[in-house]
């Protein structure tokens, strides 16, 4: 058997014929599976669509908890604390200017360290 | 998206099932040949192409118009036959099946064309041959692909449709030869 052969023999190959009610019916029956099979079906799309819904509520709640979470009053407590320790440091910057422009202070402070 | 199908496809994917249902009208006699010709069974290629459509339906929402929509039918249509778990036993009763037919229909007298007997001899040694094989003659000869689109379709390279175009067409010729020996 050569390829032309082969070809024809295998194009005999017919496809049973259906009836024109069948091919009517056919996509109705798929729209009825998919309601069926899969009720909470919808295209990626839209699914895609409500999980970035979900995500972003989950995000804020996550937000939420976290402001109530005990971690966020320690670390409210140490931002008070570094904002009163630079107000000091700004203080004893300008008293420590105001004591070296005082020479009797400076004096006072030689004679203390030695 | 420079294809006739793309309108409807858009309407889908923005959630219309009435569109969607026009290219369930417009595909479903391809579709059946397919899973026909990848099954043998009437019943299993109804089957088979309702899944496909379901999948299909599934998964247009991820379907961004790089091909044509009859190929990316096409892919997920053989997808679906592949995966149809078709055991040796089945494939074994279904050619079974289709001889004690033939006997069945010689028995009671009835003339059998010679179209018919050549029809059976084909889908029995189509079903003989490994799925992919077969998957790659349906889309080459019944279908017309060329061996690039059937790539495409297959999911697999050019050269890997040759092979088993090749191969399958070797097994095909050597079966038919010898059922022809047989009959005369």
């Amino acid at each position: 058997m050569n390829d032309f052969g082969l070809e024809s023999k295998l194009k005999s190959l017919r496809v049973p014929e259906r009836t024109q009610e069948y091919w009517n019916d056919f996509p109705s029956q798929v729209r009825v599976q998919l309601r069926r099979s899969r009720p909470e079906f919808s295209p990626r799309s839209f699914s895609s669509l409500r999980f970035a819904c979900g995500g972003g509520f989950a995000l804020a709640l996550v937000m939420v908890c976290f402001q109530f979470h005990p971690l966020q009053t320690v670390s409210l407590a140490i931002a008070k604390q570094e904002r009163h320790f630079h107000t000091q440091l700004a203080r004893l910057d300008t008293g420590l200017h105001k004591l070296m422009l005082n020479t009797d202070g400076m004096g006072y402070l030689l004679t203390e360290a030695n | 998206m420079a294809d006739a199908d793309a309108d409807l496809v858009l309407q889908t994917q923005k959630g219309s099932p009435a569109a969607f249902e026009v290219l369930v009208r417009q595909h479903q006699r391809m579709i059946h040949s397919l899973t026909f010709r990848m099954t043998g069974s009437l019943a299993d290629a109804e089957d088979l192409a309702q899944e496909t459509f379901l999948r299909a339906y599934e998964q247009i929402g991820a379907f961004r118009g790089t091909a044509k929509f009859s190929t990316w039918l096409y892919r997920i249509a053989v997808n679906t036959c592949l995966n149809w778990r078709q055991s040796e036993a089945r494939r074994f009763q279904l050619q079974t099946n289709c001889a004690e037919e033939f006997s069945a229909q010689h028995l009671n007298g009835e003339t059998i064309s010679s179209e018919d007997q050549s029809s059976q001899q084909v889908q029995s040694a189509l079903l003989k041959l490994p799925a992919k094989q077969r998957a790659a003659i349906v889309l080459t000869i019944y279908d017309g692909l060329s061996h690039a689109e059937a790539a495409q379709v297959l999911g697999c390279s050019e050269n890997t449709v040759s092979w088993r175009v090749f191969a399958a067409r070797r097994k095909l010729k050597r079966w038919l030869s010898q059922a022809e020996v047989c009959d005369e």
